[in-house]
C-alpha cells in the first residue's frame, strides 16, 4: 500500500463551529479526540430572543462523544438565548445518535469524601484492628504449628524445603557479603582509637562482640526482611486478591496451614544457619581488616576468641534471637499478606507495611534482648 | 461488503510447543458483526488478541485499515490502537480504581474535553452499559460477575473505538441481560458506523448479533458463514457437533 509510508492515519480537523447570526454550522470531526477543551468553553455570543439553528451538515465525523458534546451545546445556547434551538442538516442516524445520549440521564455520583477527623479515627481504629488481628493470625499459626508438631505425618516437607531454599540458599550470597563489610567497617573504626592507646589487641574483644551478639543477627534479620519477609507478603496478598486463597479454603485446606507453616518451619532451621554464616564472614572482614592494618593476626583472634566469648557466649547469645526474629519477620509478612483488601495497590501497601513493621518490631526485640542479657549477666 | 477493516494473512500462532493456529486467513469487513466461535482452547482468545496487536503471531501479516499494523512508526501505532476497543474476557478492569475512573482513564489520558463534558460522558457509557448511576463509585471487588463486564463494556466504548473486540461478553449475564447486550452491540454499531468481532458461546448471541461467523477448530478457521448457514449446512463435522450438541441438550462435559 502505497499511502501507508507517510502518515497512516492523519489527525482530523478538530471539531468547532462558524456562526453567522442566526445559524451555528458546525466544522471538523466532532470526536472524542477531536474535542478541545479552549474552543468549546466558549460558546459564540447568541442574542438573546432570537431563535438559534445548529447546522450539522458540514460535520466531518461524529461520534458519541461527540453527539453529547452537541447535546450539552444546545442545552447551554438555549439557556443563554432563552430561544428555543433547533439542530437540522444531521443525518438520520446521527439523529438517533443524538436522541439516544440525550436520552440517557448522566448524573455523576457525588463521591463521599470522609472528614479529616474521620480520617484520623478511621487510621487509629486500623492500627488497633491490626494488632489484634495479628495477635489472632499468630494465635492461629502456633495451633496449626502444634498441629504439625503433634502429626508429624502433616508436615508439608516438600514446600518447607523449597522455601528453605529460596529463604536460605539464595540469601547466603547478599547476607555474608553485607556481614562481612559490617566487620571491615567496625575493625576499620575501631582499631584507630584502640591504637592510639596500643590496645590493638582488643579489636578481638571489639569484632568479636558486636559481630556475634548484635550485628550479625540484625544484619540478617534486616536482609530477611527486606528480602523474604517482603515476598511472602506479595505472594500471599496477590493470591489472596485473585480469590486463589478462597478457592483453597472451598477445597477444605487450611491457607495458613498450606502458605504460612512452611515458610515458618523454613525460617526457624534457616535463620540461625544463616546468622552463623553472617558470624563467620563477619568475623572474616574483621580479621582481614585487623590484620593488614593494625597487626592483630588471625592466630590472636584464635587464641583470646574462645577464652573471652565462649564463656559466657556471645555466640549463643547472637543466636538465641534468631527464632525469635524468624517468628517475627514470617509472622508478619504472611499476616499482611492475608490482610490484602482491594487489588494491585492493596499489594504495593501491604508489602511496604510489612518490611516497617518486621524491621520495627526486630530492633525493638533486640533491643529488649539486650536488656534482659545485661540483667542476666550474659 | 465495505472494504476490509481487518485482514489476516497465513497467521501462525505458538505457544512453546504447542501451535495455536497454523495458516490462518481472515478478513473482517467494515460494518459487520462477526463472530469467533469453536471449542474451549481453540484459540479464539488468541486470534482475537492478534488482531487487536496484543499478540504478536510467529508467521504472517495483520493488515487494519489497510496498513500492515504489525511494522508501523510509533505514533501511527498509538493513532491506530485508539481505533479499537479491547474488552477482555475477565474484565481486566484496574483494581485501584472506581468504576467511574476506570472508565474515565482513558479519556483523561488521551482527550482534552472539559471536565463536566468528561464525566456526562463517562456517565453515559456507564449508563449505557446498563449499570446504575450508584454503581459508578464501586471498586471492581464490589461488582458481581455481570456488572463487571458492563464496566469493561463502559471502559472499552468510552473512546468510541472504531473496531470493537469483545471476548465473550455475554458468558455469566442472565438470558434477559445478555439480550439486552446484543441489542445495544447491533444499535451501536448501526449508529456508530462499528466494526465488532466478538468470541462467543453464546448461540442466542450468534443468531441475533452476528452477520458472519468463523469457526476455529484445527489450528484453522474451518468455516465463514451466516449462522444460519452454518446451522442448516455444516461444512465440518466439528462445525456439526457443534450446533447439534448445542441443540440436543447434551453434556459439554466430554473427556479428551
Ligand atoms: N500465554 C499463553 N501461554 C501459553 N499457552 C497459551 C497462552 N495463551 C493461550 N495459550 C494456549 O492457546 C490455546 C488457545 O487458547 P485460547 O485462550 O485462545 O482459547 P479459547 O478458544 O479462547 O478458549 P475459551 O473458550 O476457553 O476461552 C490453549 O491451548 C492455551 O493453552
Ligand atoms: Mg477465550
Amino acid at each position: 500500500m502505497v499511502g501507508c509510508e507517510r502518515s497512516a492515519f492523519p489527525a482530523p480537523e478538530p471539531a468547532g463551529w462558524r456562526f453567522d447570526g442566526s445559524r451555528l454550522r458546525l466544522t471538523g470531526a466532532w470526536t472524542v479526540l477531536c474535542l478541545e477543551k479552549g474552543r468549546l468553553e466558549q460558546p459564540p455570543p447568541v442574542p438573546p430572543g432570537r431563535p438559534l439553528v445548529i447546522d450539522g451538515s458540514a460535520l466531518t465525523a461524529l461520534d458519541s462523544a461527540g453527539a453529547r458534546a452537541i447535546v450539552a451545546l444546545r442545552a447551554r445556547l438555549q439557556r443563554q438565548g432563552s430561544a428555543p434551538v433547533r439542530l437540522e442538516g444531521f443525518t438520520p442516524s446521527r439523529r438517533r445518535l443524538l436522541a439516544l445520549v440525550e436520552g440517557v440521564p448522566s448524573v455523576a455520583p457525588r463521591e463521599p469524601r470522609p472528614q479529616w477527623l474521620e480520617s484520623l479515627g478511621l487510621a487509629a481504629f486500623d492500627v488497633v484492628a491490626d494488632g489484634l488481628a495479628y495477635l489472632a493470625f499468630v494465635g492461629r499459626l502456633a495451633l496449626q504449628g502444634l498441629g504439625w508438631l503433634r502429626h508429624p505425618r502433616r508436615i508439608r516437607w516438600r514446600a518447607t524445603l523449597a522455601e528453605m531454599q529460596r529463604a536460605g540458599v539464595n540469601a547466603l550470597f547478599i547476607v555474608g557479603l553485607l556481614s562481612f563489610l559490617m566487620g571491615v567497617v567496625i575493625a576499620y573504626q575501631g582499631g584507630d582509637p584502640l591504637s592510639r592507646y596500643g590496645a590493638n589487641i582488643y579489636l578481638v574483644d571489639l569484632v568479636g562482640l558486636t559481630m556475634l551478639r548484635e550485628i550479625a543477627p540484625l544484619v540478617t534479620a534486616i536482609i530477611m526482611a527486606g528480602r523474604t519477609g517482603s515476598a511472602y507478603t506479595a505472594e500471599i496478598g496477590a493470591m489472596k486478591i485473585t480469590e486463589e486463597v478462597d478457592a483453597l479454603r472451598s477445597l477444605a485446606i487450611r491457607p495458613v496451614e498450606i502458605l504460612a507453616l512452611p515458610k515458618l518451619a523454613a525460617m526457624l532451621v534457616v535463620m540461625p544457619l544463616l546468622i552463623v554464616f553472617a558470624d563467620f564472614t563477619g568475623l572474616l572482614g574483621g580479621v582481614l581488616v585487623s590484620d593488614l592494618l593494625f597487626g592483630v593476626g588471625l592466630r590472636s583472634y584464635l587464641e583470646r576468641l574462645p577464652q573471652t566469648f565462649l564463656m559466657p557466649s556471645s555466640f549463643w547469645v547472637g543466636l538465641v534471637k534468631a527464632p525469635v526474629f524468624a517468628f517475627i519477620i514470617t509472622s508478619i509478612g504472611c499476616h499482611q499478606g492475608f490482610r490484602v483488601r482491594g487489588g494491585a495497590t492493596g499489594v504495593g501497601y501491604a508489602t511496604t507495611r510489612s518490611v516497617v513493621q518486621s524491621i520495627f518490631l526486630v530492633i525493638v526485640v533486640d533491643a529488649l534482648f539486650s536488656i534482659l542479657f545485661n540483667r542476666l549477666d550474659l | 461488503m465495505g472494504e476490509p477493516v481487518i485482514e489476516l494473512k497465513g497467521i501462525r500462532n505458538r505457544f512453546g510447543a504447542s501451535v495455536v493456529h497454523e495458516h490462518v486467513d481472515l478478513t473482517v469487513y467494515r460494518g459487520e458483526i462477526l463472530g469467533i466461535i469453536g471449542a474451549s482452547g481453540s484459540g479464539k482468545t488468541v486470534l482475537l488478541r492478534t488482531m487487536a496487536l496484543l499478540q504478536r503471531p510467529v508467521a504472517g501479516q495483520v493488515r487494519l485499515f489497510g496498513c500492515d499494523a504489525l511494522h508501523l512508526p510509533p505514533e501511527d501505532e498509538r493513532r491506530l490502537r485508539l481505533r479499537l476497543g479491547f474488552m477482555f474476557q475477565n474484565g481486566a478492569l484496574f483494581s485501584g480504581l472506581t468504576v467511574f475512573e476506570n472508565v474515565r482513564f482513558p479519556l483523561a489520558e488521551h482527550a482534552r474535553l472539559p471536565a463536566d463534558l468528561c464525566r456526562e460522558i463517562v456517565m453515559l457509557k456507564i449508563r449505557l452499559a446498563g449499570l446504575a448511576a450508584e454503581d459508578a463509585g464501586k471498586y471492581p471487588r464490589q461488582l458481581s460477575g455481570g456488572m463487571v463486564k458492563r464496566a469493561a463494556l463502559a471502559r472499552t466504548l468510552v473512546l468510541d473505538p472504531v473496531v470493537l473486540f469483545l471476548d465473550e461478553p455475554t458468558a455469566g449475564l442472565d438470558p434477559v441481560t445478555a439480550g439486552a447486550f446484543d441489542a445495544l452491540v447491533v444499535e451501536l454499531k448501526s449508529l456508530l458506523d462499528l466494526t465488532v468481532v466478538m468470541v462467543t458461546h453464546d448461540l442466542d448471541t450468534l443468531w441475533r448479533a452476528t452477520d458472519r461467523v468463523a469457526f476455529l477448530a484445527d489450528r484453522r478457521v474451518v468455516a465463514l458463514a451466516p449462522v444460519g448457514e452454518l446451522a442448516r449446512r455444516p461444512p465440518h463435522p466439528a462445525v456439526a457437533a457443534y450446533f447439534a450438541g448445542r441443540r440436543g441438550g447434551e453434556g459439554a462435559w466430554k473427556p479428551r
